[in-house]
C-alpha cells in the first residue's frame, strides 16, 4: 500500500535518477578528496607546498562545481534559466554577503601577489608564526607560541605583513653601551674579533659598527652581523653573549642608566653675608615696626 | 717524501687511537661495536676552542657498526659547500687575458671502514671553516670561506698535508676588465689526487662571460701536470660535470648594509 503511494509520488525513473545523483555525490566527493590528495602531494614535491595547496583546491572545487552541474542535469534542471537567475540572486546575496565576498577577492590578491607563500614566516599586526594556509576566506597561521590564528584575508590584505623568511639571510643588530672612558676604536676591534670568531656569522657581508649616539649614561653603538635565515637567533644569543663574555674578559664597561650624586662642600648652601649697614637697616625696621 | 698523514687506523676493543693531521687531531675508540669519534683542533688553528686533551673530555660521537670492523681509515675529501677564495692582491685580468692561479683548500678527513671507502662514518674538517655568502641579499648561495689566498705561483713551501691544492685557470671573455677580488670554487665536482702526500684537485678552467652571465666551467677531471705520479684517491661528492655555467665572480661590493 505505502509503495503504491510512493510510486504514485515518485515514479520509478525519477525514482532512479534521484538514487544515480546521490551515488554522484557518494563516489564523486572521496574520489574528489582522494585527487585533491594527490595532486597536492605531487605538485608539492615538484614545486612547493603553496603551489600544492592550491592545485589541490583548483581541482577539488572544479570538481565539486562538474558534480553539481551533473546532478542538476540529471534531475532535470535546465540551466539556461538557472543561470538568469543566478544574476537576479547574485545581486542579493552579494549584498548580503559583502564580507565574504570580499574575503574571498582579497584572498586571491594574496595567492597573485605573493608576498608570502605557505610555510613563510611572518609578522602581522605584531603577531609572528608561520603561514599554513591561504583559504578562500581566511589566512590561517600557526603562531611561535603554538597558537593557532585565523585572519580574514581582507584584514590581511590591509595589513602591514613582514616575511620573515622571504630571503635568505638576515642580519642580526646588536644594540650596545659602553662608558664614555672607553676607547672606541679597541672597542670596534673587540666586537669586529667576536663576529670573526663566531662560526655562525657569514664573513660576508660582513660585520658593521654605527655609532648610534652620546647618550645620558653611555655611547651608544649599533653592531650587526649576518647569518642565514636559520641562523638568525641561534647568532643572536650567541653573538650577544660572546660580546658580554669578552668585554668582561677585557675589562670594557657597560653602564646602567645612572644619576650621579655629589655629598660635601660642592652641595653646601650658597653662602650669604649681610653688610653692616643692612643689618643696621634691619634693627631699624623692627624697632619702628614695634613702636 | 713526507710523512703519510693518510693512513688506516686499526683500533681494537677498548682501545683509542689518535692521529693527528695538520691542526686537527682524530681520536677513535672502539666500544663493543661501536665506534667513537671525536677530533680535537690545535690551539693555533683560530676559530675553535681547544678540547681538553684528556679522552674522557672530549666530545665523542658514537657510531653503531654493522660488524665487529677494526680497521679504519682517514681520506681526505672536499668541503660539503663551494669555497670563496680571494687572491693574494686583487687584480685585472684584461679582455682576452688567461691566467693560472692556484688556491689551497682545507679539506675534511673521511673516517671510512678500511676497504669500503663508499661507508663514510663522518667526516671531521681540518680546520674551522666560516660560512661565507655568495651572491646577492636576495639571492645567492651558502659557502665555506677559507683564509688562504689564491697564489699565482706555487711552491713546496706552501704545501701542507691537509691542503687541497686547486689548480683554476681563468679566461676573460668579457669586454672590459675582470676584478679578480673573490672567486667561488665548485668544490663538490673535483677529485683529489695524492702525489707524494701532496693533495692536489684536478684542474678547472672558467671562462668569465661578463658580469651579470654565468661563467662557464669547465671541471678537466684528470691530474694536473704539478701531480706527475699521482693517484686518485677520492672521487667528487657531486657527479662530475665537465661544463656547466655558474656565477664565479658575482661580487656583493655594490650592496650597502641599509638595503
Amino acid at each position: 500500500m505505502e509503495l503504491e503511494l510512493i510510486e504514485e509520488v515518485l515514479p520509478q525513473d525519477y525514482a532512479i535518477t534521484l538514487v544515480r545523483v546521490l551515488l554522484l555525490f557518494i563516489i564523486g566527493l572521496p574520489a574528489l578528496g582522494l585527487l585533491r590528495g594527490l595532486t597536492r602531494k605531487y605538485v608539492t614535491r615538484q614545486f612547493n607546498e603553496h603551489y600544492g595547496l592550491l592545485s589541490g583546491k583548483v581541482v577539488f572545487y572544479t570538481g565539486v562545481f562538474i558534480i553539481v552541474i551533473m546532478a542538476m542535469h540529471d534531475l532535470g534542471f535546465s540551466l539556461a534559466p538557472l543561470l538568469g537567475a543566478a544574476g537576479v540572486v547574485g545581486v542579493a546575496i552579494g549584498f548580503a554577503s559583502q564580507t565574504s565576498v570580499s574575503n574571498i577577492i582579497s584572498g586571491l590578491f594574496l595567492i597573485a601577489e605573493q608576498s608570502f607563500v605557505v610555510g613563510d614566516a611572518i609578522t602581522v599586526n605584531g603577531n609572528s608564526g608561520v603561514v599554513l594556509s591561504i583559504d578562500t576566506l581566511s589566512v590561517k597561521i600557526r603562531l611561535f607560541n603554538n597558537q593557532f590564528m585565523r585572519i580574514p584575508n581582507e584584514t590581511m590584505i590591509k595589513a602591514e605583513v613582514i616575511n620573515i623568511t622571504r630571503f635568505p639571510i638576515r642580519r642580526v643588530d646588536c644594540r650596545i653601551s659602553v662608558a664614555y672612558k672607553e676607547d672606541l676604536s679597541r672597542v670596534k676591534d673587540i666586537l669586529f674579533d667576536v663576529a670573526d670568531k663566531n662560526p655562525i656569522a657569514l664573513q660576508e657581508p660582513g660585520p658593521l659598527m654605527i655609532f648610534d649616539k652620546f647618550g645620558s649614561s653611555s655611547i651608544d653603538i649599533l653592531f650587526m652581523a649576518w647569518a642565514v635565515k636559520d641562523d638568525f637567533l641561534t647568532l643572536q644569543n650567541s653573538l650577544n653573549m660572546d660580546i658580554k663574555q669578552r668585554f668582561d674578559d677585557e675589562n670594557i664597561e657597560m653602564p646602567f642608566p645612572h644619576v650621579s650624586l655629589y655629598k660635601g662642600p660642592a652641595t653646601d648652601a650658597i653662602p650669604i653675608v649681610i653688610s653692616e649697614r643692612e643689618k643696621r637697616q634691619n634693627t631699624e625696621s623692627e624697632e619702628t615696626g614695634k613702636q | 717524501m713526507t710523512e703519510n698523514s693518510w693512513i688506516d687506523i686499526e683500533v681494537k676493543d677498548n682501545e683509542t687511537k689518535s692521529h693527528a693531521i695538520g691542526p686537527v687531531t682524530v681520536w677513535l675508540k672502539k666500544v663493543s661495536n661501536e665506534i667513537w669519534i671525536a677530533s680535537e683542533y690545535a690551539e693555533s688553528n683560530p676559530g675553535r676552542k681547544q678540547a681538553s686533551s684528556k679522552i674522557n673530555a672530549l666530545n665523542w660521537s658514537r657510531w653503531a657498526l654493522p660488524g665487529n670492523e677494526t680497521r679504519f681509515s682517514l681520506k681526505p675529501s672536499f668541503p660539503d659547500r663551494p669555497v670563496v677564495v680571494k687572491p693574494e692582491y686583487p687584480f685585472k685580468i684584461i679582455t682576452g687575458a688567461k691566467v693560472r692561479i692556484y688556491t689551497r683548500i682545507p679539506v675534511f678527513i673521511k673516517v671510512v671502514m678500511a676497504g669500503k671507502p663508499d661507508f663514510v662514518i663522518t667526516e671531521i674538517p681540518s680546520v674551522a671553516l666560516l660560512k661565507t655568502w655568495f651572491g646577492l641579499y636576495t639571492e645567492g648561495e651558502l659557502c665555506y670561506g677559507v683564509n688562504t689566498s689564491a697564489r699565482r705561483v706555487m711552491g713546496p713551501e706552501a704545501m701542507q698535508p691537509w691542503m687541497a691544492v686547486c689548480p683554476i685557470e681563468i679566461i676573460n671573455d668579457q669586454d672590459g676588465p675582470l676584478d679578480f677580488d673573490k672567486l667561488c670554487l665548485r668544490v663538490e665536482h673535483l677529485s683529489i689526487y695524492k702525489a707524494d702526500n701532496h693533495l692536489w684537485a684536478d684542474e678547472t678552467r672558467i671562462i668569465h662571460q661578463g658580469r651579470e652571465k654565468y661563467s662557464d666551467i669547465e671541471m678537466k677531471g684528470k691530474l694536473p701536470t704539478e701531480a706527475k705520479g699521482g693517484k686518485l684517491i677520492t672521487k667528487p661528492r657531486a657527479p662530475i660535470k665537465k661544463n656547466f655555467a655558474a656565477r664565479s665572480f658575482k661580487l656583493l661590493k655594490n650592496i650597502r648594509v641599509w638595503d
